[in-house]
């Protein structure tokens, strides 16, 4: 064997097979969690420039809903919206990864 | 009867452009191949290597619709993952990882026939400058075009072919004399090997 045979020979070795699934099938879910990523931080993007422009030019109604904040506040529902959220953005993520 | 190839090819990046994941999976598995083999012949550690290919698939996936097919597609691909190479070596985090990775891989590496000369090559390519590493991988590993190789690498032809001569010849010193099983460069511990370095 010469020292360009070996070096092809050698080199093969880097090689993955013509076909592999599970190498596409992670690049899948990767492409699907960066766009659950996207959409969940525009979500939040949307909602907070939402918030401030209403702080900057209706400030009485946040005013007006600051009673149902504490009411809900109150009810112990935060957290109960909070966990909704969480497994909503869970249930989407796994249903868009095995479409 | 089996579909010709470039056809198969060209209606998978018409259908992936229009959203089409399906078509864009079939495109994935008929590149992964090419881009892989490139991007680990670049890093010289594969869990990198493999991690960059997916990347640049994705980046693919939303630039697809500027693709134009003056270049055969895994030339543009390849083009994506020099670059992301190019700004992957620049990160002081991601190196750390790659330290580490590479560790970790050293470790299956144990028993493999050939290791050590394996090993040399990879050190061997990881002590040429980044060009001239992509410049092999393409023209003198993977059989690219010197034509091809300078569209993927956007360098000047005569640039390409310097290197691939220069590189034969750094190349064809190692492996000169090459005994089986034994390392000629040094008797450094796999996982110090393995470890790649950057210029």
């Amino acid at each position: 064997m010469n020292s360009s045979e070996r070096l092809q020979f050698l080199w093969q070795r880097d090689v993955p097979p013509p076909s592999d699934m599970t190498f596409v099938l992670a690049t899948l879910q990767r492409m699907e969690r960066r766009r659950l990523r996207r959409g969940v931080l525009s979500v939040l993007c949307a909602g907070l420039i939402s918030i401030a422009a209403l702080w900057w030019s209706a400030p009485e109604l946040l005013e007006s809903l600051e009673p149902v904040f504490i009411e809900l506040q109150s009810a112990a529902s935060v957290e109960f919206f909070v966990a909704t959220a969480i497994l909503a953005i869970i249930v989407l993520y796994e249903w868009r990864s095995f479409r | 009867m089996s579909m010709n190839l470039p056809l198969v090819e060209s209606k998978c990046i018409a259908d992936a452009a229009a959203g089409s994941k399906v078509a864009f999976a079939r495109l994935v598995d008929l590149h992964q191949q090419a881009v892989r083999a490139f991007l680990r012949r670049l890093c010289g550690n594969w869990a990198e290597a493999d991690d960059l290919a997916q990347d640049v698939f994705l980046d693919a996936w939303l630039k697809l619709a500027s693709y134009r097919a003056e270049h055969p597609f895994r030339v543009w691909l390849c083009a994506m993952a020099y670059r992301k190479f190019l700004m992957h070596r620049r990160s002081f985090w991601r190196r750390l990882k790659r330290e580490t990775a590479a560790t970790a891989e050293a470790s299956l590496l144990e028993g493999l026939s050939d290791r050590n000369a394996w090993l040399d090559l990879r050190r061997a390519m990881q002590s040429f400058p980044n060009e001239q590493r992509a410049v092999l991988a393409l023209c003198v590993a993977a059989d690219w075009s010197h034509s091809e190789a300078a569209q993927a690498l956007g360098l000047p032809l005569g640039t390409i072919k310097s290197h691939v001569q220069r590189g034969r010849i750094q190349l064809a010193k190692y492996l000169i004399g090459y005994a089986p099983s034994e390392s000629k460069l040094t008797d450094k511990p796999v996982s110090e090997l393995m470890s790649t370095e950057d210029e």
